[in-house]
């Protein structure tokens, strides 16, 4: 049990997807203009990451990797390489899958969170924490720590940049520098704080 | 865009799917013994280095590299039973991959686990150079958890299985700048000559917090630190006190100490 | 249309994907720290673009719209597998430093993006030359990151000791910020700052401008 929660403040603090790792960069920066979106759009992060990386475990592990379709005699198969393509079809079918479900019962959300909620297909962060969860090995039910911290993580980082660019919304900031710029600038001052949790032993 | 029938949808798939699995099945096929050869030509490298075949600063071709690794000693040994396994073949166990076997790996105990390993594997493949008959050294396989990911590396000791001859990190994802020191060469040259134990037999090695003064007391079994990474290095020092220690190769080393192995060339792979 | 937007030079510096779409951030940030990986990931983008922008643009009339999203996902999927074996096949090193982020070039916002503003739209000719142009711009945008990485970070560049680190005896003292990752935030700020201050049209506009008090004026 230690080791499940060890793994899920793991990665929401000490390997944030989004600032250690800078996954879903694209959507944390668009994203992160009004708490409210930003918010909005961590619940459903969270709910994606949950589900997808424990079910492309169990996909992964079998289907796809070497000797796991050792129960149909198979066993010297090695399927890892379609991998990419199994992954990303599971994560844009839960996609679908939860914008019917909003499209449903939380139409306001659904409403309030428009092109976002497609677009974290694209999210590297969903792929990302997927791609890290072969890596590392985890197994089922490590997955779905793993997967809960991800979201977690990377709904804290854009939560807390979306309160930093509306404090900014009031400086006097150089041309060249506003919007973007200075955007770029407080991420990665934010990732440097991030930094300084790292090596904690938890 | 074409008519949105239900008939020309699923063909679109169809069809998708098999172009695109046909380009991915055959990029795959042909590229696979490409990869393997250079997973083996990378593994070559790793334990060459520390064998000290290859003369310094002299460059040799893969070709040469592959017959000058399958031309070394190498024996698959049961760390547990501290005994060489001739019935497994050195060349193409993979330890890697055992580690996550349950049938050909261990739990360690949380108490005992200080290099963070979880499971280990049964078995290790080690490569003993011999030199005009008298064995010169032995490359032992070695890893643990570093501050952001597991850390892999070589250790080569002398035939007093106490003084280390070398070691090579190969495969790290520490700090850059920091963490990474452990993989650059100026790094792994300060540990040729230190010790691993002291005449009572204790685990001494390990990676100092400073400096370490060349001839004061303990220097022998001192590295020195790394500068703004004490996680990695107390990484280092954890897991050479792991694979060296009594859970590790510790066992295996006494007892070479005590009957060194014999040269046998049966375990010499024949190059054809 | 064809007037002034050469697919081919636009995506330099007047339409960036980088910089102005803030398109493909992730391994910009997360691989710069060296100028080798930066190359050829940039050249592993420009591939994976040309292919699937090509593939889909000759194929444009004929997908049905239902399954028009799900068919560009596929071939992006399909071209960056292909990629990622032939990386560790022929560069196995640096395919090992780049690990998860030449897969990650599915969910790069570029390839998506590029595919339904250029290749469902334009011929296979300008798709072609609008992958080419659109992995120029990025490429311009990640090598120059990278360079100033790595030059101030480890003194080498690709591998090469350009200046002596202070590690080794030499002058050069190493820089630990700007080889982490926050510094490349930093590096590209300011890279944009630099490219707005030139092309002033690409400035955002302001949300809110302070109001002049009555007889004061603004600082």
């Amino acid at each position: 049990m230690s080791d499940l929660a060890s793994i899920f403040l793991r990665t929401v603090f000490l390997e944030n997807l989004a600032l250690a790792y800078f996954l879903g960069m694209c959507t944390f920066l668009a994203v992160s203009k009004e708490v409210k979106t930003a918010m909005g759009l961590g619940i459903a992060v969270i709910v994606i990451e949950t589900l997808s990386v424990p079910l492309n475990n169990l996909i992964y592990n079998s289907l796809l990797r070497q000797g796991a379709l050792a129960w149909m005699g198979l066993g010297q198969m090695d399927f890892s390489y379609l991998g990419l393509l199994c992954q990303i079809a599971v994560i844009a079918a839960l996609v679908q899958l939860l914008e019917i479900v909003l499209h449903r019962f939380f139409p306001a959300l659904y409403q309030a969170l428009g092109i976002f909620l497609p677009l974290i297909t694209v999210n590297c962060a969903i792929l990302g924490a997927t791609l890290f969860m072969i890596q590392r090995d985890y197994d089922v039910v490590q997955s779905v720590a793993y997967g809960m911290g991800a979201g977690f993580g990377w709904a804290l980082a854009v939560i807390a940049m979306a309160g930093l660019r509306e404090k900014l919304r009031y400086s006097d900031i150089p041309a060249g520098l506003q919007g973007l710029g200075i955007a770029f600038i407080a991420a990665g001052l934010l990732s440097l704080g991030f930094m300084g949790i790292a090596g904690i032993n938890i | 865009m074409a008519r949105d029938t239900p008939i020309r949808a699923l063909v679109t798939v169809l069809l998708t799917a098999v172009v695109c699995s046909f380009f991915v099945s055959a990029s795959v096929v042909l590229l696979r013994p490409i990869q393997l050869n250079n997973e083996l030509l990378k593994r070559s490298d790793n334990v060459l280095v520390l064998t000290g075949l290859i003369p310094a600063g002299e460059q040799i071709g893969d070709e040469q590299l592959l017959d000058l690794f399958k031309s070394l000693d190498a024996r698959v040994i049961d760390i547990d039973a501290a005994a060489p396994v001739p019935e497994i073949d050195p060349w193409t166990f993979d330890g890697r991959a055992a580690a996550a076997d349950p049938d050909l790996s261990v739990t360690i105990p949380a108490g005992e686990d200080i290099a963070g390993l979880g499971r280990r594997s049964r078995y290790k493949t080690l490569y003993l150079v011999w030199k005009d008959g008298e064995l010169d050294r032995v490359v032992l396989p070695i890893r643990g958890a570093g501050m952001w990911s597991m850390i892999y590396g070589y250790v080569a000791i002398e035939s007093d299985f106490n003084t280390i001859a070398g070691m090579v990190i190969y495969e790290q994802n520490e700090t850059p700048g920091l963490g990474d020191m452990i993989a650059k060469p100026y790094w792994q040259s300060k540990w040729v000559g230190k010790k691993l134990y002291d005449a009572q037999g204790d685990m001494l090695f390990r990676v100092a917090e400073g400096p370490v003064q060349a001839g004061a007391a303990g220097a022998e079994y001192e590295v020195d630190a790394l500068t703004g990474a004490t996680i990695t290095a107390n990484a280092v020092t954890a897991l050479m006190r792991y694979w060296f220690g009594p859970g590790g190769y510790g066992p295996l080393l006494e007892q070479w100490r005590a009957r060194p192995p014999q040269e046998s060339t049966t375990n010499a792979r024949e190059t054809t | 249309m064809a007037s002034e937007h050469n697919p081919l030079t636009t995506p330099l510096i007047k339409e960036n994907p980088l910089a102005l779409r803030v398109l493909g951030l992730c391994p910009a940030l997360a691989i710069t720290n060296s100028l080798t990986s930066a190359l050829v990931m940039s050249a592993a983008l420009t591939v994976v673009l040309i292919i699937s922008n090509t593939t889909i643009s000759l194929v444009r009339n004929l997908l049905p719209s239902s399954v028009r999203l799900i068919v560009q996902i596929t071939v992006i999927a399909s071209a960056v597998t292909v990629i990622d074996q032939f990386l560790k096949a022929f560069l196995p090193e640096t395919a090992a430093r780049l690990s998860v982020y030449v897969a990650l070039i599915i969910t790069n916002c570029i390839v998506l993006g590029r595919a339904e503003g250029c290749a469902m739209k334009e011929n296979a000719g300008r798709s072609f030359l609008d992958a080419v142009g659109n992995g120029a711009g990025y490429a311009l945008i990640l090598v120059s990151v990278a360079f100033v990485r790595e030059l101030l970070g480890k003194g080498s560049l690709m591998g090469y000791q350009v200046f002596e680190p202070a590690s080794q005896g030499g002058w050069f003292p190493e820089n630990a910020l700007v080889m982490l990752a926050p510094s490349a935030f930093f590096i590209i700020g300011t890279l944009v700052w630099a490219i707005r201050t030139w092309k002033p049209d690409q400035c955002e506009k302001p949300d809110y401008e302070p109001i002049s008090l009555p007889g004061e004026e603004i600082r």
